[in-house]
């Protein structure tokens, strides 16, 4: 019986990775597609969209499986529901990563040139808590998704001052209102991706630790006070 | 502008520090990060919460009273010792199941709470069970006033070989003098405690033994109620019993946790944790845990715990 169990877990570990790697591809692709204002890396992004939609459904269906098949308890227990949990989240980060790149569509047949917004500092910020977040699942590291966690604010500060920016480009440039509005679209979306990172974390603790931090939590300095 | 993203000029102005893309094997390509993780447990405070666990046992544990507690509790079958030092506190009106490995103590366990193993010879237990915070193993305890006030139900069904009626009335006129119309009545609420009442209505004169094996089950929970116990020790009670008839056992528990204290020994862990309050897992004549069942099935503290609930055993 443990067997067959264990074997069902391993088959869900081997789609789970390969999810986690297709979603990663998909929000490096989409950040890609932006920084080099590449039309056929955000195309590459929009139709692989489905595919990450399947794997979502087909992960469902097998937590479901061995929920109805065999009652796990305890960690097994939090395992599933964690798997279920990021399972959503991962397929949400898909759908941003498709955002992503639909506004890079969009920017590109725009005709005026002189808009920019300086993403580097979010795009590395992103891509890192992208990083972590899955590292920590896979490795089941609870530190590690902390670090995700305390990391949010900084993104959520960059995307702040990004809305600042945009609104003064508005008042500056209104003929170009377009892009901005692709713009403010896109610093949203990557922001929505870190939220999606720090959802991770949490369902990392809970699977490690049998704590839902979700909203309890509070940086280490914050702690100290 | 170094470092910015100018949009849309074509080709590659910015771009990001590159993700690495690793293989997404556990373990594989992770920085261990020097920040410290926060105690989450001294920094929320939660209570009635999953988050601080532990805590919360702790706390809920004295949030009820006990009406049964062993300390130091060990048992002997001759020279031969199957319970070290158990300590267990038993919640009142709470459902607390003992869950555990073959041979591991909890059917003994069970039969040292209302001193039934003194019917066998060699058999004895030493530290204290305190009922209502008086040791039964006190002298001036009146031992058939203990077996009224702690009841057993057994795996197999029992019934007297008497009809449906007298099973019920037979320790009703023991422990109590009644009139014909007040005995009557206390049969009837005992076997709709059970919900037995409407089966076995119209055959009250036939023989107990003639019923079906879960209504001799739910017979036998009747008669052990009837006498107004304040705790019902349950050893497997539905283990011989078909799933239908488990199910409306486990309502009648769920009822009769109301009223009284019930300690329920099973080897089925999905009862355990759907009907029972609290739940004490024990290995070889030790109590590993004992939490609450939501916490014990979900997040538990001991390694072998674990282990065992999830199959994973030896």
């Amino acid at each position: 019986m443990k067997i067959h169990f264990d074997q069902e877990i391993q088959n869900l570990n081997k789609l789970m990775i390969a999810q986690t790697t297709a979603v990663e591809n998909a929000v490096r692709n989409s950040i890609l597609s932006l920084s080099e204002g590449n039309p056929d890396l955000a195309w590459f992004v929009i139709v692989g969209d489905d595919a990450l939609d399947t794997n979502e459904v087909r992960i469902e269906e097998e937590c479901l499986k061995i929920l109805a098949l065999y009652q796990p308890v305890a960690g097994d227990l939090r395992y599933i529901i964690t798997l279920l949990k990021v399972n959503a989240e991962l397929e949400r980060i898909g759908d941003l990563a498709v955002n992503i790149a639909e506004r890079v569509m969009d920017l590109l047949t725009h005709k005026e040139n002189t808009i920019f917004l300086d993403f580097s500092e979010m795009i590395r910020e992103v891509s890192s808590a992208l990083k972590k977040s899955l590292d920590s699942l896979l490795s089941r590291d609870a530190d590690l998704a902390g670090d995700v966690i305390d990391n949010d604010s900084v993104i959520d500060d960059l995307h702040r001052d990004n809305m600042q920016q945009i609104k003064r480009m508005l008042q500056r440039k209104p003929h170009a209102a377009e892009s901005i509005l692709d713009f403010m679209s896109i610093s949203r979306n990557l922001e929505r991706i870190a939220d999606g990172c720090t959802n991770i974390g949490e369902d990392v603790i809970y699977l490690e630790q049998g704590k839902i931090i979700r909203h309890f939590w509070k940086k280490p300095e914050e702690k100290k006070e | 502008m170094n470092n910015s993203t100018v949009f849309p000029s074509r080709g590659p102005v910015f771009l990001p520090k590159k993700t690495k893309i690793v293989s997404r094997i556990p373990g594989s390509d992770v920085s261990a990060l020097s920040a410290g993780f926060p105690d989450l447990e001294n920094q929320t405070g939660l209570s009635g919460l999953s988050a601080s666990a532990n805590q919360n046992s702790k706390n809920d544990f004295f949030s009820h009273p006990v009406k049964i507690e062993t300390k130091d509790l060990c048992f002997y079958y001759g020279k031969h010792q199957v319970l070290f030092d158990n300590n267990l506190r038993v919640p009142e009106k709470n459902i607390t199941a003992i869950i555990g490995p073959s041979g591991c103590g909890k059917s003994t366990c069970l039969r040292a709470l209302n001193r039934i193993f003194e019917l066998y010879e060699g058999q004895h237990a030493t530290g204290e069970i305190l009922l209502d915070h008086k040791n039964i193993f006190d002298r001036d305890v009146n031992l058939l006033e203990l077996r009224r006030k702690v009841g057993m139900i057994f795996q197999k069904p029992t019934p007297f070989p008497m009809s449906v009626f007298e099973n019920i009335a037979y320790p009703l006129r023991l422990h109590f003098r009644l009139q014909k119309n007040e005995l009557a009545d206390r049969v009837e609420q005992a076997l709709r405690g059970v919900s037995l009442w409407d089966e076995v209505k119209d055959k009250l004169g036939k023989s107990g033994l003639a019923l079906s094996g879960g209504q001799q089950q739910r017979l036998c929970i009747a008669r052990a109620v009837a006498v107004e116990p304040e705790v019902l020790l349950m050893d497997e009670p539905t283990s011989a019993i078909d799933p239908v008839v488990t199910l409306k056992i486990e309502e009648s528990l769920m009822r009769l946790k109301e009223k009284y204290t019930i300690v329920i020994v099973t080897h089925n862990m999905q009862q355990a944790a759907r009907i029972s309050d609290y739940t004490a897992f024990f290995h070889q004549g030790h109590i590993i845990e004992h939490n609450r069942t939501e916490i014990l099935f979900t997040n538990p503290r001991e390694k072998k715990t674990e282990d065992y609930i999830t199959g994973r055993f030896g």
